[in-house]
């Protein structure tokens, strides 16, 4: 066989080889949250993000321009909230969704079953990406799976490794911690609302080795009286931002007071988003809470 | 009074046309038998999977409320008696509550068992009120037990979503009514009731003129009062457990509608029957049309509506009366 034969079928081999790996990427079948096995066979191009963190996730992937709708509560990043409105997070405006043409939904198992059905049974052709995190590791998962699903898979891997570096350098310096702090987090002032080891922010506080003063998993926004808070006297008082209580009415509070919190002036806001959205920023989270309880740690 | 009837009917078609046409886009009359051809059009299953099922359920629902209401006001010659007061309602609620804890997860929840949990609370509460219905000598005290009846569920239904957060937001939208996310099948559930519950109503039309009476002169006339009691609640569960079951709790369509009507012509029951009906229907549907107006494309729950509205309505016709 002459040569120059053979190089024409190195490069026709090479050329299909090509074509097939990329015909390869899609269709993919992946299972959600819920089990569920989905089919896509092309890369999604009109999605709609029925939950703020998925808005998040999907911003942060670098997949915006797929995004054809929103709830009212997506307000992260602020582009976000200039993107088309299909409703509230739990009632949702159906027909909205329907004549939006979409080909990806992601919804999370919360969302109302009934809505559900009924968006599945007027939309065939739609993909629906179920999820249900339970925690930080959960929602690294999630990310890759919406990167895979969406052909965005070095983008969400890249977000997914730089969570996972920074979380491992909080571990690290987790280490260096002598007493583990006492903490109680407010998400409501009247009555004193806050929230259990089964919500992210009791599974960010396990991971940078703080105390919930809320032991119990369930109710999971328990409400707690001045009494049970007195009793378990916590060594520091986080505030929801959104919860209409401001640093000074803890730190002047008649009975607060004898907290070792309040006496030490360990009282201090955060953003809710950070700490209860299962999005990217749920590192953010993690970290603002190392730094708010050791302040003698630099990260 | 047949002159009026047509006048509400045409109103209702008007409301009617008026409703499939509320949302992202508008549709004539003529262009949906075209529409609901053509596979490929988002909109033909927006119209014919969405607003047509939850226009007709809010007709349903809204005429089952209003012929309720007014049977209910007979049973107890009470103008104030709405099927809320029986304590049906709460007993739908619930069964529905329990149905929901239960399954465990708002995804385990199977949308089209609902309506049946929530019969059964409903029976649950009917089955009390029947028994206790024997003991008591006036129907005055009916309404008390329901009224108890109800705020002892309500509290139980709030102690179980207290204990049970993830349930709250699954019932939340329940518990407020409305017609988001409902379609061919709860229209169904609901029709079904509805063949048995409103010719029934029609057919005993003139024995609710007589139960509206006084018990004095029921007796006087010798009518076994205590016989019908019992018979009349279970048409009024007929009426009232699917409505509650398929959209939720809505309030004050089954007190308003036959009052409207009573004032408006006569409080004969021949005339109240068919025009709660319809009134009752015209009331939740245009409700149901400004709950999706209103915050565009957000709903609102539809009870907020009837009550927003219907409340400073009914006073300003308790003050006109006088």
């Amino acid at each position: 066989m002459p040569k120059k034969e053979l190089k024409n079928i190195y490069i026709l081999v090479f050329v299909l080889l090509f074509i097939i790996s990329f015909s390869f990427a899609f269709p993919i079948t992946v299972k959600d949250d819920m089990g569920r096995s989905i089919t896509i066979n092309t890369p999604p191009t009109r999605i709609i993000s029925l939950a703020p963190s998925a808005t998040e996730i999907l911003f942060a992937i670098n997949a915006q321009e797929k995004i054809v709708g929103v709830t009212d509560y997506c307000n992260f990043p602020k582009e976000a909230q200039r993107k088309e409105k299909v409703g509230g997070f739990s009632n949702p405006n159906i027909e909205k969704i329907i004549s939006l043409n979409p080909d990806l939904i992601i919804l999370y198992e919360s969302f109302p079953k009934e809505i559900f059905n009924q968006l599945e049974k007027s939309l065939p052709q739609t993909n629906f990406l179920v999820l249900d995190p339970k925690n930080f590791e959960d929602v690294l998962e999630n990310i890759l799976l919406v990167g895979k699903v969406i052909g965005k898979e070095k983008e969400a891997r890249a977000v997914h490794n730089d969570m996972l570096r920074r979380w491992g350098n909080i571990q690290k310096k987790a280490l260096q911690v002598k007493k583990l702090p006492k903490v109680l987090f407010l998400l409501w002032n009247d009555p004193f609302t806050s929230a259990s080891p089964n919500t992210f922010l009791g599974d960010l506080l396990r991971k940078v080795r703080a105390k919930n003063i809320v032991e119990k998993n369930e109710p999971e926004y328990p409400v707690l009286s001045v009494e049970y808070i007195l009793e378990k006297n916590p060594d520091v008082i986080l505030i929801g931002e959104t919860s209409g209580i401001s640093k000074e009415s803890i730190l002047n509070h008649p009975m607060l007071k004898q907290t070792n919190a309040v006496k030490n002036k360990m009282v201090y806001t955060i953003n809710d988003d950070l700490v209860f959205r299962p999005g990217p920023r749920l590192i953010e989270g993690m970290e603002r809470l190392f730094e708010l309880l050791y302040p003698e740690i630099p990260l | 009074m047949n002159k009026k009837i047509v006048l509400l009917l045409l109103c209702l078609v008007c409301l009617f046309i008026c409703s499939i046409n509320v949302g992202s886009f508008r549709v004539s009359l003529l262009d949906i038998p075209h529409l609901l051809q053509d596979k490929t059009d988002n909109r033909g299953i927006i119209v014919w999977d969405i607003r047509i099922p939850r226009t007709l359920l809010a007709i349903l629902v809204g005429g089952n409320l209003g012929v309720a209401g007014a049977i209910l006001q007979s049973l107890f010659h009470n103008p104030l008696a709405e099927p809320h007061v029986i304590g049906l309602s709460s007993g739908a609620l619930l069964g529905a509550t329990l149905y929901f804890l239960l399954a465990g997860s708002t995804w385990d929840i199977d949308p089209i068992f609902t309506p049946w949990v929530s019969m059964l609370g409903a029976f649950l509460v009917l089955a009390i009120l029947i028994l206790f219905n024997k003991k008591f000598s006036s129907s005055t005290t009916i309404i008390l037990l329901g009224v108890s009846i109800n705020s002892l569920l309500s509290s139980v239904v709030a102690l179980l979503l207290f204990l049970k957060q993830k349930t709250f937001q699954g019932i939340y939208f329940w518990l407020m009514g409305g017609f988001n996310g409902k379609g061919w099948t709860h229209f169904t559930i609901l029709f079904i009731y509805s063949l048995i519950g409103i010719p029934w109503a029609l057919l005993w039309r003139r024995k609710f003129n007589l139960l509206f009476l006084s018990e004095e002169e029921i007796y006087s006339l010798g009518l076994p009062l205590k016989k019908y009691q019992p018979i009349i609640l279970i048409l009024l569960s007929f009426l009232i457990a699917p409505s509650v079951a398929v959209s939720g709790a809505i309030g004050f369509i089954g007190l308003i509608a036959p009052h409207m009507m009573r004032v408006w012509e006569t409080p004969d029951y021949s005339w109240l029957i068919p025009s709660s009906f319809l009134s009752g229907a015209i009331l939740l549907l245009s409700s149901d049309i400004l709950a999706r107006m209103l915050f565009y494309p957000t709903e609102i729950p539809v009870g907020i509506i009837t009550s927003f509205f219907g409340v400073p309505f009914f006073i300003y016709l308790l003050v006109k009366k006088k």
